[in-house]
């Protein structure tokens, strides 16, 4: 049944090169038809498939556990939002269907170098969608950037076969690889899955790919971004449980500062976002990198709150760059629009109210009960900045006189998904378990190997 | 200074590298006892017990077991390789055939070409009237090697590249040759659309995706190992069509 | 012996990438090292005398150290397809940057800054 996740996206954009016209339906039916079977999924969590009925290790197995169906869930629910948007899609429904496929493929595989195959066409779809309006050289620093983090990727994924002698995640995790070897595939793991997780410094191409067009940051902020972190969890919690957690720690200190910093200095609306997209995702793999049930919990309900109202800003910012020559005051004509952006830029600070007020203090609140104060006080200076340059531009596009006086016609669409969005942040402040409880679900299945590896092992018994 | 850090970071990754291959077994010594590639090459995978396999214990299979011409239940093509790339590993192949398909797709995208280019140059004779003789015989060779995938070295991904020589040898012969976009996009959705319904048909049979339902017949005849032939037959023609798509639009300019 | 050839490339397609200022020798760059790691997935599966892993008349049944590991053969199989398909995404849009920018060096670039 999972599979079915990964294949029909891949069977509608096969069907969508024979018959071009189709390809924007195909995308919404392949969207639908996908969250529908995600919805369907959920009562046989945690199961096992092991595709060509070849066991593992010797074959290739796809594991749907508590994790990667949250995952899974997110990733298809954005890609089916996305879709909704006709204009913005464009020509690029084929890519995304493709690329849905991946994200999915990643999220579930059980196989290393399965999920570099995943990787690649995640790159592959993401250049192709960066290179929307002319973006071609932002396009081309991701694609060296993301090939060469491929390339790491499959070194690590091969070492780890010359040790363990197979490539499945299930029995790398077993498997007591030498203290010497695993230093050096955990280092290479971090380089390469660090430039989808937009780690300091592998981050060079999120600005120029998030800020260049009206499609990407919508896809690659919050399902690729989901994708990327999940696995991140995966393969240093789960696989390769302890190793590099302090280098990972601590090139996500830098990234947090860097990437508010960066945003602070930036003109341009869409990059101001993009750098600090950078530094939640820094905030996240630092309260990863803590592999604490409680910490690795907040981690991911801190990046489920950063993916709704990152996708809220998103939907508005876009909207407002490529229609409006200059942006002062120009919710005073989108009230709606507005009232959604400052809603989620007030959950991004994390201002009480809002879901980011949840997030960032029971990570504080945790962090000083194991009397940890570095992490605090970056996530202190981080607010602190965030919480200058988003009000500046809250006020920017709020208050300011207008001086592009073209009025384009109010987006009904956008305006309704990102007020619902909106309203969903304040719902998470107020029961904070509808996203806790998953995510406490998350981290228990993150961080307990054993239960994962008996479960491939288990499917290997079941069937022939 | 630029260079500086540049060999700085080359130079600690190479030491790394290093640092890692003294744990490799030295070049041809691996033991591949240790590895799941024994099992793939006696083709005893259903025979494997995956815990004691994972925990290091005897591998369970019969020594110097007779497959070349012998009927054999688990896999029947007689290349381990594609035994691997099409059957034990499929998924990949099909992630792999994924990415040349978003490759190819991402060209025409960013290319955006609907016309041939013209280069104003006229091939000669001897370019002209080889490609003629050529463009058959390439063709058939490419289709043979796709053909013999599961019994020679080769296989889709050779024989499909070697069909799109032979329309790249039309491109450079003739300056008004050109496949239209519909036709190659119509061959290679389809033929994509080929392996995943013969995957799907293995999930409604075997209930596995990729599941192989067909008899593998006799190790070393044509007709044998089951879907191995007819995933690689999809595929020679899926990336013959694709290489050729990519080819067209290297030759193409956006319209006036 | 061939491991430490792909180590070293390796290093130096890291080099190339740092340092060239041309964007083709950066795709090159790649391209490099894509070949190192395939050249030592191979290696890897080398086994002393092994034969090609395909059972024939000479070679009719399975004996140990007799064939080279097939699964790395394997694995470079898709590696090498997926490199092809990133270089020729990359290359189309390297034609692209040239139109836009007129030139892919980054230096004399027009119309790249922030």
């Amino acid at each position: 049944m999972m599979v079915l996740l990964i294949v029909l996206p891949l069977i509608f954009a096969f069907l969508a090169a024979i018959k071009k016209s189709f390809s924007y339906p195909l995308l919404v039916t392949s969207t639908v038809v996908n969250v529908i079977i995600v919805l369907l999924l959920k009562t046989s969590v945690p199961s096992v498939h092991v595709l060509g009925g070849w066991k593992p290790p010797f074959g290739i197995n796809l594991v749907l556990d508590d994790a990667s169906y949250y995952a899974v869930l997110i990733a298809n629910i954005v890609f089916f939002l996305v879709a909704l948007f006709k204009e913005t899609v464009g020509k690029y429904s084929t890519v995304l269907m493709v690329m849905l496929a991946a994200v999915n493929g990643f999220v579930l595989t059980g196989d290393l170098f399965n999920s570099f195959v995943f990787l690649e066409i995640l790159t592959a779809t993401g250049v192709i969608l960066a290179s929307k309006r002319e973006n071609y050289y932002n396009a081309f620093k991701y694609l060296v950037l993301g090939s060469l983090a491929g390339s790491m990727y499959l070194l690590a994924t091969i070492f780890t076969y010359t040790q363990v002698g197979s490539l499945n995640m299930a029995h790398a995790s077993y498997f007591a690889i030498s203290e010497k070897a695993i230093v050096v595939i955990t280092i290479l793991y971090l380089v390469g899955l660090g430039v989808e997780a937009k780690l300091f410094p592998l981050n060079g191409w999120v600005s120029g790919v998030y800020g260049g067009n009206d499609l990407s940051p919508l896809v690659m902020a919050t399902a690729v971004s989901f994708a990327a972190l999940y696995m991140m969890g995966r393969l240093f919690l789960t696989v390769f449980g302890g190793y590099a957690l302090h280098i990972l720690y601590v090139l996500a200190l830098i990234t947090i500062v860097a990437g508010e910093l960066a945003a602070l200095y930036q003109k341009n609306l869409l990059k101001t976002l993009a750098y600090s997209s950078i530094a939640q995702a820094g905030i996240v793999l630092a309260a990863i990198s803590k592999s604490t049930e409680k910490m690795v919990s907040l981690a991911y309900f801190h990046l489920t709150n950063d993916v709704i109202a990152k996708f809220v800003l998103f939907l508005v910012a876009t909207f407002l760059v490529y229609n409006y020559k200059n942006l002062n005051g120009v919710f005073k004509k989108h009230k709606v629009l507005g009232t959604a952006f400052t809603i989620s830029s007030m959950s991004l600070i994390g201002f009480p109210l809002f879901a980011g007020f949840q997030s960032k203090l029971r990570m504080l609140m945790e962090m000083f009960k194991t009397s940890d104060y570095l992490f605090p006080a970056v996530l202190l200076f981080a607010t602190v900045i965030e919480l200058t340059y988003l009000v500046r531009w809250n006020v920017k596009l709020w208050f300011e006189d207008i001086e592009d006086e073209s009025e384009v016609k109010g987006p009904a669409l956008r305006a309704t998904i990102s007020i619902i969005l909106a309203i969903l942040l304040v719902g998470i402040f107020l029961a904070p378990n509808i996203i806790l409880n998953p995510t406490t679900k998350v981290a228990k299945a993150l961080l307990d190997s054993t239960s994962y590896i008996n479960n491939v092992i288990a499917s290997s018994m079941g069937g022939m | 200074m630029r260079r500086f850090y540049a060999i700085l970071i080359a130079a600690a990754l190479v030491y790394m590298l290093i640092s890692f291959i003294s744990t490799v077994p030295s070049y041809g010594k691996a033991d591949l006892k240790e590895r799941v590639s024994d099992a793939f090459l006696s083709k005893s995978v259903n025979a494997q017990n995956t815990k004691a396999w994972m925990e290091g214990k005897a591998i369970h299979r019969q020594p110097a077991k007779e497959i070349y011409g012998k009927k054999v239940k688990e896999e029947g093509s007689a290349n381990v390789v594609t035994s691997i790339v099409v059957n034990y590993r499929s998924f990949d192949t099909l992630g792999e055939v994924t990415v040349l398909f978003t490759a190819a797709l991402g060209v025409g995208l960013i290319l955006g070409g609907s016309r041939r280019k013209q280069y104003g140059r006229e091939a000669n004779f001897v370019l002209k009237t080889s490609t003629g003789i050529l463009v058959p015989l390439i063709i058939m060779f490419g289709a043979y090697i796709f053909v013999h995938g599961h019994l020679t070295p080769g296989g889709g991904f050779p024989g499909g590249t070697i069909i799109a020589m032979a329309s790249l040898l039309l491109y450079l012969s003739d300056e008004k040759f050109f496949l239209s976009k519909a036709s190659t996009g119509a061959l290679e959705g389809s033929m994509g659309g080929t392996y995943v319904i013969i995957g799907l048909l293995g999930l409604a049979i075997g209930g596995y995706f990729l599941y192989n339902f067909l008899p593998n017949g006799v190790v070393g005849n044509l007709v044998s190992a089951g879907i191995v032939p007819l995933v690689y037959v999809a595929i020679g023609l899926k990336v013959g069509a694709e290489l050729s798509g990519l080819v067209t639009d290297l030759h193409s300019e956006k319209e006036g | 012996m061939v491991f430490w050839i792909s180590a070293i490339l390796i290093g130096i397609g890291v080099y190339g990438l740092l340092t060239q200022k041309n964007l083709f020798k950066q795709l090159i760059s790649l391209s490099i090292i894509d070949t190192a790691v395939n050249i030592f997935i191979i290696a890897v599966g080398y086994v002393d005398n092994g034969k090609a892993p395909i059972y024939s008349k000479a070679v009719p049944k399975f004996m140990e150290g007799a064939f080279v590991d097939p699964l790395p053969q394997a694995l470079v199989l898709t590696a090498i397809v997926i490199g092809v398909g990133v270089l020729a995404l990359g290359a189309s849009l390297l034609v692209k940057v040239k139109e836009k920018h007129s030139s892919i060096d980054v230096e004399n670039m027009k119309g790249v800054g922030e």
